[in-house]
């Protein structure tokens, strides 16, 4: 990636905190006022301009961040003499700005869109239009209730469009932590199903 | 009356249909994709539903999701607007499996009228006159004897074929041959078969249109022509009603055609009958548009029925109000603002509308879905919308065009407006002759297509 080599050059010589860059990088303008707040805190009234940090750079650094979420590459490495910026994959769901800018998987009929959260808890959401049911037939027990620790590929609920019943399966092994929306409750695409907290994996995180 | 209506469609048609259904009393329910979140028509609805992620495949084009998206709202109709699905048989037919009324024309009459070679045989048998020519795949002796019969030129075609591949004009008998034999090799390399059929060349030719409402209980109203000649690679750019050449018989002919043939194939609910007008006045079918179409503002304004709200009473069940010729007054004009580059061919230029002027003032409508701060997305098509005006003659028409375009402001993505204005301006359009060809042949020196 010519881009890379780029990056590195112009970041040469930047004096912040990385923790700080990477804030910018990866909240944009809404990271702003907390930087300008915590300098103001330091006492000066130093923008994020003055302290080094100039726009062309932040740019910079938001196109790694966009190389990481487009390429699908984990993590992106930049060291220089007195600073490393890493950038690693990690989608946030709680700024809808931001989660606008998550790749995310294609749905395919019946497979749910599984989005990972921050906190580790992944979100089912639905892959289609259609009534949501909880359980195979009326009367029967539901597919899986809160609480519940379900397998990867087990079925999650059924969505139904023009009477044809798709099962929607969880990805991954999990804990069903919470479930949005009631049996026979129409859905639409993208409307968030269930939240799963996974078993046997390592949380996601931001470093 | 239908109380809850589905758009089965995005952008300017979605707009244009869900007014249509709010001055009937009706509710709106919108669909989107997620390209779409925060176009206009999802604002206008009373509901909007999302469908399915930006690709089409996924969302407008996929039939389970409409459906799902009327039934779980309570709809009990959908209006599938122009493209998308508004000419799929299996859509109507998954409509009205589920208790849908689909606002448009039958499932049986849509799939015959689809079928090209169908749809020619049902409008003979219909008195429609079809360009002359061999009734199916002709060999080389039959072809030299039809070329004969119909006169020079003649175009030969492919009969699996489509886009031109297969296809030869020939202007004499002297070239019949080597063009039977090359076309018949390239309709083999393109679609595994050579077979061939022939049909005279009508040359000029112009194309002009017959807008029809049928209830289907034998009530035709005819809405007079379009006139859609002026053409950038079969994409129409501009239309009129009246058509410049058309006189009161030859009219009156092609309305009595469109009428026939709606009878004869048990049509209803809105369409249009696209013919050839040669030089001659001799018009010839070509196709059935079995939905509303993009130009129907124009007969909108030389009629004042909005065929919109037409569709939805004859999808009601109710009977036309008026039959045979409708009153027509005026002259109306309408231009397409397509968001396409004119510096790299007309490549289609999605992004964002940073400000939008719309043009107003005495006879002027603007069919749109943008705004200031819309997304054009790059998945579907790139028409932004219509300006179209009325006025009392056809020079007034064109100079409140003129007028009205030099107001029409879009900033952000490039448009067709300059080659709009060309046009309008250009002594072939003002003189009102011109063909199909026209964009191609004189309109290739006018200053939005040379870039000066």
């Amino acid at each position: 990636m010519p881009e890379l080599d780029t990056i590195k050059a112009e970041a040469q010589g930047l004096a912040s905190s990385e923790e700080e860059l990477l804030l910018l990088a990866l909240f944009g303008e809404e990271a702003e006022p907390l930087l300008e707040s915590i300098r103001g805190r330091a006492g000066g009234d130093e923008t994020l301009a003055a302290g080094g940090v100039d726009q062309a750079r932040a740019e910079r650094i938001r196109e790694v961040v966009r190389i990481v979420q487009e390429s699908g590459v984990g993590e992106v490495t930049i060291e220089e003499s007195g600073m490393r910026v890493s950038v690693r994959r990690a989608p946030v769901q709680h700024n809808p700005q931001l989660a606008a800018d998550v790749p995310q998987l294609d749905a395919s009929e019946g497979e749910p869109m599984t989005v990972p959260e921050a906190d580790g808890v992944v979100r089912v959401e639905a892959p289609m239009v259609g009534v949501f049911y909880r359980a195979p037939q009326p009367g029967a027990p539901p597919f899986v209730e809160e609480g519940e620790t379900v397998a990867a590929g087990q079925t999650l609920c059924i969505l139904e469009a023009m009477k044809l019943m798709n099962e929607i399966k969880a990805d991954s092994a999990g804990i069903v932590r919470a479930i949005h929306v009631g049996n026979a409750e129409p859905v639409e695409f993208g409307q968030l199903l269930f939240e799963l907290e996974p078993v046997g994996a390592p949380p996601l995180d931001a470093f | 009356m239908f109380r809850r209506v589905l758009v089965a469609n995005r952008g300017e048609v979605a707009v244009r249909v869900i007014r249509a259904l709010h001055e009937s009393d009706i509710e709106a329910v919108a669909v989107y994709s997620t390209a779409d979140r925060h176009s206009l028509h999802v604002r206008l609805a009373d509901r909007a539903i999302c469908i399915g992620p930006p690709q089409a495949s996924e969302s407008y084009l996929r039939i389970p999701s409409l459906v799902a998206a009327a039934t779980t709202t309570g709809c009990e109709a959908v209006h599938p607007g122009w493209g998308f699905l508004a000419e799929n048989p299996a859509f109507v037919e998954a409509c009205a499996d589920n208790d849908l009324v689909f606002v448009g024309p039958g499932a049986d009459v849509m799939a015959r009228m689809g079928d090209k070679v169908r749809a020619k045989a049902e409008l003979k048998a219909a008195d429609v006159p079809l360009v002359p020519g061999t009734e199916g795949a002709t060999g080389l002796d039959d072809a030299r004897e039809a070329a004969d019969g119909v006169g020079y030129p003649v175009l030969l075609k492919a009969t699996a074929g489509g886009g031109g591949k297969g296809m030869r004009l020939v202007r004499g008998p002297d070239e019949l041959d080597s063009a039977y034999n090359t076309a018949a090799l390239e309709a083999e390399a393109a679609f595994g078969d050579g077979s061939l059929y022939l049909e005279k060349a009508i040359s000029p030719a112009r194309h002009v249109e017959i807008q029809v409402l049928a209830d289907g209980e034998g009530g035709v109203l005819t809405l007079g022509e379009r006139e859609c000649s002026i053409q950038r690679r079969h994409q129409k750019l501009i239309e009129e009603s009246p058509s410049p050449a058309l006189d009161d018989d030859t009219r009156e002919a092609m309305e009595a055609a469109a009428e026939r043939a709606c009878r004869t194939i048990g049509y209803r609910n809105a369409g249009t009958f696209e013919f050839l007008l040669g030089p001659n006045r001799s018009f010839y079918f070509i196709e059935l548009n079995a939905r509303l179409q993009v130009e129907h503002p124009v007969t909108e304004m030389v009629t004042g029925i909005d065929l919109v709200r037409e569709q939805l009473k004859i999808a009601a069940g109710e009977p036309l109000a008026r039959t045979g010729r409708a009153e027509r007054r005026g002259h109306a004009l309408e231009v397409r603002v397509n968001a396409e580059d004119p510096s790299h061919d007309f490549a289609p230029a999605p992004g964002r509308i940073s400000r939008l002027r719309a043009p107003l003032g005495p006879g002027v409508r603007l069919d749109t879905y943008i705004e200031d701060g819309a997304e054009v997305p790059p998945h579907y098509d790139s028409l932004l919308g219509k300006l179209i005006v009325w006025d009392e003659t056809r020079p007034e028409a064109i100079a409140r065009a003129l007028r009205a375009l030099g107001e029409l402001k879009v900033e952000g993505v490039p448009t067709t407006r300059e080659l709009a204005m060309d046009v309008l301006r250009s002594e072939e359009f003002s003189s009102g002759h011109y063909s199909t060809g026209y964009l191609t042949e004189a309109g290739a020196q006018l200053p939005a297509l040379t870039g000066s």
